[in-house]
């Protein structure tokens, strides 16, 4: 052929730099609307956390214009944070707050989404680190279940990379330390990412699931493209061998059913490899999906 | 590999005391544990340092740790050396990070832990060095993994005072790809001592004792040391105990930290105390000091890591001497280790391969040495020891010599040999490389017109054509390099020339030069020229002169070419003529045009036709004007596509199917007088290309349309009259590309398309541009249109290559003026819908509609086919009252086929319904319909076999070095208490056999499969495909090869003492010395002493070969971009796909099994009479006297015989006799203990007597076994009392038989009566006159 032939090939880069890098803090937030979203996805989320804060609206300024990233996170601004980013919508009630109190809204609805559970109520507190730990688990129950009981809060959420250990020289899991509202940016971005990727995990694993279609003793169905972000992947495992048969994103398929012990989907961060979707499908001919994504004590 | 996570440890105070340790003792043994997958898929490391195959390995993840991460083979060097055992290396999924961690089990990590020289109890007990173990499990439940507690293995060693460092990324090339190598250092146990100030070891009570005990630590981390205990007593009294510390951790707070690396060395944090110790008594004192490091190790000469020995140090109080104490005990020595990095050892050795090499006094350490591969080394060290091979005990020399090592390299891999002395004071270590294969270079492979011609081949050749002669060879490294050579061609007349040669002016002469070129033609103009006559034979054969190819006479090529004597001359070959016909959809004249070598106008794919089994009708035909046959060339060969043809006979063309747009179609044609010509054509694509439209426009307007119509290359428009008005002109535009246009019309008398009509030209462009207004020839009376066909021909600006002009886009449509010939039923080409819209999975429920018109001028009842492409069945429908002018939509319920492919109606497909139809390609259409591609890979063929490996061979040996006779009912043996050789051999020719087979059959499955995943890729029109195997080809199967197990029980059983070996099943063998013959079992004439038979016996073993094989298939999946940004580019998107084969390969080796007796020496004694005394008891009164009866003082003379069935069955021979005796001890009258012993000495071969004298008068006499106070009559022999002679007999290897003197009751060999012979005392000599006994001769 004498055409040109364009070969379209997938590219991913690796660091896909938020489109947003701000010197300082003052001027205004930079404005949202171009961005596309996964340009907004970053792999090190410590870079541009604040900025991002402000970009996504879970956290704010102060009326003087700055974000004062040394000083320590109240109760208050790290509850409306994460109602902010649980997109909580509903309220119930919070009877320790009066009526006209600042912050009853954002508590109601932080009651409702569980955020508040073992929670002394005090919008003004200062927050340490093993009560911010506290308020993200509750944040987080519905998405990566109970942190590992063997651990504090701080510890647990250090051992999984969202809070940064103590500094040397003092015990790597100690408690009592402040947060600094710099250092909750970073810790919100990182929850923000984190339930992007599972929201969009689901997504991608609801639109596999209604593409399974099972006819005459064969499977056919289609992993999605997906996106960027994650790697779609469906695994095959074989009756005799345990080996796996794989399939990934954008692929058709069409598998004899007796073949096949069981089958799993997986929606994967292709840039920090976290776990975003996993459904394992134990029996191929009735098409039953059982959610295993991975969980904060497994 | 990432980095390795070092979690240094925080020492909690720690409680236990060294009492606590013996409770834990044994409770984690030294165990060598095999690498347990628990069921996990692995990947490896790929030629990207990223995980393969993507996907097709268990998705793992380590709790606490989040995301998804792929578990890796790993290897472990531990202080520089490999280890042999391997872990699994997780890393995160698919990704190249630096995220990576090595986690082994428990049983494992017990494994690592001693391996670090850490203590397993503290480090795994429970958490007392906060280590801690996590899950390990599949992200998914179903992938069949058990989730599994595992360790941090960089954590493991730095628990055990040692640390992990990497080098570079850690990963290592391996097979194509990578392995990850993880590298950990580990550090001596502490060291320490106690001692009182000064030295000083006498005090007075009440004076302070200083006491100053001091440790050193080397780990890395958690530096210290811990005072387990510290105490004085004093031992005269057991009062004035004082504990002076305890349980005292003592950190390093330096701050010094050493990292780990390959060359670093902690220096010593070192520690000294100062106590003080009140005497208020007189008496020995001790003190007494145990300590740790903070890994709870104990200080080197400790008997376990877990148990540190005591310091100790003494002091004598008071002046008075006590009680002399016992020895303070010596501090042990720790025992002279060598280590292998300070060996001064040096090693003599003999490798043996093709060549013997000799070494002697070969340093520990250093360089590797390079070995040829399957070479044997034997070597030779000056003390008893070990010798293993990658850790495998070696083989010994014969007879069990431990100072002899011998061992066998494969054909590839690292060989660690490693000696250790018996006393521990000498150690050597080598690493022996077996040598890569060389390759050699090919000889010249020399191609001729693309066709590979070996030596000695013939080649028949036209005459006027050119011969094209290439050479290549293969380089070393496999790569295809062209061969530079001389070329001599022998001519009809003999003469042979050396080719290329040119003319070259030297020095003002001219000369003729020979240039080595890896090209040569024929005939050769120049120098030396060389014509190809007809009907002459040439040979060709290459001249290697100054080659390395010039000594390797496997080489030589020399060919024979012949030229045929054909009658085609010049002049008939000019001659020569083609022509190409065709009709619409095809521009060229259905008359014929002539086609001189290729044509300008494109051929389109879209305008052939489709048969069922593939192949095309191209509705083109093709004519010469001689007689002669049509070929078709493809891939060098020429197949003939018509019979012999008369001269102008046309012949349609057909194509077979593997022919595709963007192939050149070569035609050739021979004449019978064998002129040759070709002509060439591409196939191309027009489904990138733009339509057109045909317009009527009104004049002066540029949107005013009468009507507009869209048609593609090569459709045809049907107008009446009614279509044109006289307001009105037509145009016809193009989208995208400026074009140029000529119009024609086929006259219908010559079939030819002419540019004229009635003598006037047609329309044609004057510049390219997007439309072009044209006209049609009009009546000059009526001003109505000429009815016909027109052809308008455009073309594009593309310019030219080396094969004519550029087609890109360029074809013609077709205009039909008024009514043609006949009726015509047509199909609305643009009128095809599929809902739901493709592309859509295989087999989804679809519906297909279209519209079929009737342009003819009556009513017809017709039918209409459909179907897909690949059925060969067709559905056909009535279209009924189809009415003149009508347009009819149909619809075709159907699903998705398997795959994209084309949807086919066709209106009256017989036509007979009408019969006259005369434009047949608008009956019919073809419509493209895309299919998900569902992907079902073939599956890799995998699995294994399991092949004979022979059996172990046991044979046997005697001392003598005969080899037992394998015998049927009657079974060899050896001699009581022989030493029994037994000779293992293990058979390598079947075993290599088997290798050999597993290698094939596994590179017959590579092979195989990716044959099948390129016909995959094919089948599926991609491009681009590679498929790759990793690894690509199994070069040695032994490479793979798992013993198992390592060791073999040579065992020996019966009812003499049991022994056992440990056998290597890598080796060859060996020889054994069995000396457990103590029972024998049976007598030399079978009879039978013991039912259970000795027996030797080897287990069997298998040699797995486990291999898994990694396929990756990439290739372009292109399509045509249909999409109205107009760039008409092929859209290629990369796909691909991994899959992995796996299985096991086995050879099974028997074990083997014999069974051998132990034969018990025997002999028989005798006793005798003197020849005077027989014939003493012969005339004598006591003439009734029986044998042995004697007279008291009769000389008795006593014999031990071997008689013949006192011989070995097998061997014959009789066994060896070391000593013979005879006694007596008995008691006479008087109670008087009559005894003797009497040494035999052999007289013949078999027969044993007592030693000779010379008697006065009498000469030699026999020395019998009595003696003179048994004749005593006093004190002798008492009459008719019953005595009995007794022997015992010496035979080899210490077996004794017989009675030892003087015991009865001890009696051993078979039968009594062969050793105690009983005798009768008559009388005394002396009551017989004229009798002398035997004390007077």
């Amino acid at each position: 052929m004498k055409g040109k032939v364009l070969a379209v090939k997938k590219i991913i880069s690796t660091l896909l730099v938020a489109a947003f890098v701000m010197g300082a803090l003052a001027g205004p937030a930079p404005v949202a609307a171009a961005d596309p979203l996964t340009a907004n996805y970053s792999a090190t989320p410590e870079k541009g956390a604040i900025e991002f804060a402000l970009l996504k609206g879970f956290m704010w300024k102060y009326p003087d214009g700055q974000f004062h990233g040394e000083d320590q996170i109240s109760q208050g601004q790290f509850v409306s944070s994460l109602v902010a980013i649980r997109e909580v919508k509903e309220g119930e009630p919070v009877p320790q707050l009066p009526e006209g109190h600042w912050a009853k809204a954002t508590y109601e609805r932080a009651q409702k989404a569980g955020i508040l559970a073992g929670v002394e109520i005090n919008p003004n507190k200062l927050l340490n680190k093993e009560e911010t730990a506290l308020l993200v688990f509750n944040a987080w129950k519905p998405y990566r279940g109970v942190k590992d009981k063997g651990f504090t809060n701080t510890g647990a959420l250090v051992t999984w990379g969202w809070m940064e250990p103590a500094p040397p020289g003092n015990p790597k899991f100690r408690e009592d330390l402040p947060v600094t509202r710099a250092q909750a940016a970073v810790i919100l971005r990182k929850m923000w990412q984190d339930k992007y990727q599972i929201e969009l995990g689901e997504k991608y694993a609801l639109e596999f699931h209604n593409s399974l279609k099972v006819k005459d003793g064969y499977l056919t169905g289609m992993v999605p493209k997906g996106d960027k972000v994650l790697h779609l992947s469906v695994q095959f495992f074989k009756k005799d061998s345990g080996k796996i048969v794989p399939f990934s994103k954008g692929q058709a398929f069409r598998v004899k059913i007796d073949d096949f012990r069981a089958m799993a989907f997986f929606a994967t961060n292709d840039l920090d490899y976290s776990i975003a979707a996993v459904y394992d499908y134990i029996d191929l001919s009735v098409l039953e999906r059982k959610k295993n994504t991975q969980l904060f004590s497994k | 590999m990432k980095k390795l996570r070092l979690l240094r440890k925080f020492l909690h105070l720690l409680v236990l005391i060294t009492l606590f340790w013996s409770m834990f003792e044994g409770y984690f043994p030294n165990v060598t544990q095999a690498l347990n997958t628990h069921g996990i898929e692995l990947a490896t490391v790929g030629s990207y340092k990223e995980l393969i195959p993507r996907d097709g390995y268990t998705k793992i993840k380590i709790e606490r740790i989040p995301g998804e991460l792929g578990a890796h083979l790993s290897e472990i060097e531990i202080d520089g050396v490999k280890d042999t055992e391997n872990v699994l290396g997780f890393s995160d999924y698919y990704g190249k990070t630096d995220r990576g961690w090595y986690y082994v089990d428990l049983n494992e990590a017990k494994y690592w832990v001693n391996r670090f020289g850490g203590n397993p109890n503290y480090i795994l007990g429970g958490g007392a060095a906060n280590v801690y173990s996590s899950i390990v499990s599949s992200t998914n439940e179903t992938s069949g993994v058990n989730p599994y507690n595992a360790y941090n293995l960089a954590e493991l060693a730095t628990a055990s005072g040692g640390g992990g460092y990497e080098i570079g990324d850690n990963l290592v090339p391996r097979d194509g790809g990578y392995i990850s190598v993880g590298h950990f250092r580990t550090t001596q146990r502490p060291t320490g001592g106690v001692k009182i100030k000064d030295n000083q070891t006498k005090f007075k009570i009440n004076d302070t004792v200083k006491i100053i005990p001091h440790g050193k630590d080397y780990s890395y981390y958690d530096r210290g040391i811990i005072i387990t205990h510290l105490s004085v007593i004093n031992k005269t009294t057991g009062r004035g105990y004082k504990s002076l510390d305890s349980n005292q951790e003592i950190r390093d707070n330096s701050g010094y930290l050493e990292k780990p690396s390959a060359t670093s060395n902690p220096k010593a944090f070192e520690w000294t105390g100062e106590y003080t110790y009140t005497p208020t008594e007189e008496g020995l004192y001790e003190v007494t000091f145990i300590m740790t490091d903070r890994h709870m190790r104990s200080r080197q000469g400790s008997p376990t890591i877990n148990e540190s020995t005591p310091y100790t140090v003494q002091f004598m109080v008071g002046d008075e001497v006590p009680p002399p104490p016992p020895d303070p005990p010596e501090e042990p020595e720790p025992p002279a280790v060598c280590t292998i990095n300070q060996s001064s050892t040096k090693m003599d050795f003999q490798i043996v391969g093709d060549d013997v090499k000799d070494y002697s006094a070969v340093p520990s350490g250093g360089s590797s040495i390079m070995v040829e591969k399957n070479a044997d080394i034997t070597l030779f060290a000056s003390k008893n020891g070990t010798f293993t091979m990658n850790g495998i005990e070696m083989e010994t020399g014969s007879g069990n010599n431990r100072k002899r090592g011998i061992g066998y390299f494969g054909s590839s891999g690292t060989y660690r040999i490693v000696f250790k002395s018996d006393d521990g004071k000498d150690c050597w270590e080598k690493t022996f490389q077996v040598k890569a294969d060389s390759k050699e270079e090919s000889c010249p492979i020399i191609t001729i017109s693309g066709t590979t011609y070996r030596n000695s081949d013939t080649l028949e050749v036209l005459p006027e054509r050119t011969v094209y002669f290439q050479a290549n060879f293969r380089n070393s490294n496999g790569d295809t390099e062209t061969a530079y050579v001389l070329w001599d061609v022998t001519k009809p007349d003999g003469k042979t020339v050396t080719l290329p040669a040119y003319e070259e002016e030297v020095g003002g002469r001219k000369k003729i030069v020979e240039i080595p070129y890896y090209k040569l033609e024929l005939p050769f103009r120049g120098a030396r020229e060389v014509t190809l006559e007809r009907g002459k034979q040439y040979k060709v054969k290459l001249n290697f002169q100054g080659t390395n190819w010039k000594d390797r006479p496997e080489c030589a090529w020399e060919i024979t070419l012949v030229v045929k004597d054909t009658a085609c001359t010049i002049t008939e070959q000019h001659k020569l003529k083609l022509k190409i016909y065709g009709s619409p959809p095809h521009p060229f004249s259905p008359g014929g045009e002539d086609a001189d070598w290729t044509v300008y106008e494109p051929i389109y794919l879209k305008h052939f036709t489709s048969n069922p089994d593939g192949s095309y009708e191209t509705n083109l035909s093709f004519s010469a004007n001689a007689p002669g046959t049509w070929f078709l060339i493809k891939n060098n060969k020429r197949v003939p596509v018509s019979k012999a043809l008369t001269a102008n006979e046309k012949f349609d063309l057909t194509l077979p199917d593997d022919f595709d747009v963007g192939d050149w179609v070569t035609l050739e044609f021979e004449s019978d007088i064998g002129c040759i010509t070709q002509f060439k054509f591409e196939i191309m694509s027009d489904r990138k290309c733009y339509n057109l439209e045909v317009a009527m426009i009104r004049y002066g307007t540029y949107d005013d349309y009468l009507w507009k119509k869209e048609v593609s290359r090569g459709e045809t428009l049907h107008l009446t009259q009614e279509d044109f008005d006289s307001k009105y002109r037509p145009q016809f535009l193009t989208r995208g590309e400026k074009t140029e246009f000529t119009m024609h019309w086929l006259d219908p008398d010559t079939q030819q398309w002419t540019a004229r009509r009635n003598g006037k030209w047609l329309s044609t462009s004057n510049t390219y541009n997007y439309s072009h207004y044209f006209q049609f020839p009009t009546d000059p009376d009526s001003g109505e249109v000429l009815e016909g066909l027109y052809k308008i021909l455009f073309w594009t600006d593309n310019g030219s290559d080396a094969n004519g002009p550029v087609l890109d886009c360029e074809g013609s449509i077709f205009l039909q003026i008024g009514a043609s010939n006949g009726e015509n039923l047509l199909i609305v080409k643009n009128s095809f819908t599929i809902t739901p819209k493709d592309p859509q999975l295989p087999g989804t429920e679809a519906t297909i509609t279209f519209q079929v018109r009737n342009a003819g001028k009556t009513m017809h009842d017709t039918k209409l086919a459909v179907r897909w492409e690949s059925s060969d069945k067709e559905t056909v429908l009535d279209v009924n009252q189809f009415k003149p002018g009508e347009t009819r939509k149909i619809t075709v319920p159907t699903q998705y086929p398997q795959e994209s492919e084309d949807f086919i109606a066709h209106i009256n497909p017989s036509r007979n319904k009408p019969e006259n139809e005369s434009i047949w390609t608008d009956n019919r259409a073809t419509w493209p319909v895309k299919v998900l591609r569902v992907i079902e890979l073939p599956d890799p063929p995998g699995g294994g076999e399991d092949f004979d490996g022979g059996e172990i061979g046991l044979e046997l040996y005697d001392s003598d070095g005969r080899k037992l006779e394998r015998i049927g009912l009657h079974v060899d043996g050896v001699w009581e208490r022989e030493p029994a050789k037994i000779e293992v051999v293990i058979d390598q020719t079947k075993i290599n056999e088997g290798f050999q087979r597993t290698q094939q059959s596994i590179n017959a499955k590579i092979t195989e499969y990716k044959e099948q995943l390129e016909q995959f890729a094919s089948e599926e029109g991609a491009k681009n495909i590679v498929v790759t195997a990793q690894p690509g080809w199994i070069s040695d199967a032994k490479s793979m090869a798992v013993y198992t197990p390592a060791l073999l029980d040579l065992k020996v059983s019966g009812p003499g003492i049991p022994q056992q070996w440990q056998v290597s099943s890598s080796s060859r063998g060996g020889e054994y010395i069995y000396t457990g013959t103590s029972v024998p079992t049976q007598t030399t004439w079978r009879q039978t002493l013991q039912n259970q038979k000795y027996l030797a016996e080897i287990n069997g073993f298998q040699i797995v070969m486990d291999y898994e094989i990694v396929f990756d298939l990439s290739f372009d999946r292109c399509t045509q971009n249909n999409e109205d940004e107009g760039d008409g580019e092929e859209i290629c998107e990369a796909s691909s796909f991994t899959r992995s084969m796996s299985g096991r390969y086995t050879i099974t080796v028997t074990g083997g099994t014999r069974t051998f007796e132990v034969f018990e020496p025997n002999a028989t004694g005798s006793i005798h009479h003197t020849a005077e005394w027989i014939e003493y008891h012969a005339r004598d009164r006591y003439r009734q006297s029986q044998p042995h009866d004697f007279y008291a003082g009769e000389r008795i003379l006593t014999q031990v015989e071997l008689q013949d069935r006192h011989r070995h069955p097998v061997s014959g021979k009789y066994p060896v006799v070391e000593s013979a005796a005879s006694w007596i001890y008995e008691t006479g009258k008087r109670q008087t203990l009559l005894q003797s012993r009497l040494s035999l000495l052999p007289i013949t071969a078999n027969k044993w007597r007592g030693p000779n004298y010379q008697a006065s008068k009498l000469g030699s006499r026999e020395v019998g076994v009595d003696t003179p106070l048994m004749g005593d009559k006093q004190r002798g022999f008492q009459k008719d009392a019953r005595y009995a002679v007794y022997f015992n007999i010496q035979f080899r290897f210490g077996v004794n038989k017989g009675y030892p003197y003087p015991n009865k009751q001890q009696f051993s060999g078979h039968d009594q009566a062969d050793y105690r012979i009983p005798f009768r005392i008559i009388a005394n000599a002396w009551e017989r006159q004229g009798i002398r006994n035997h004390t007077t001769q």
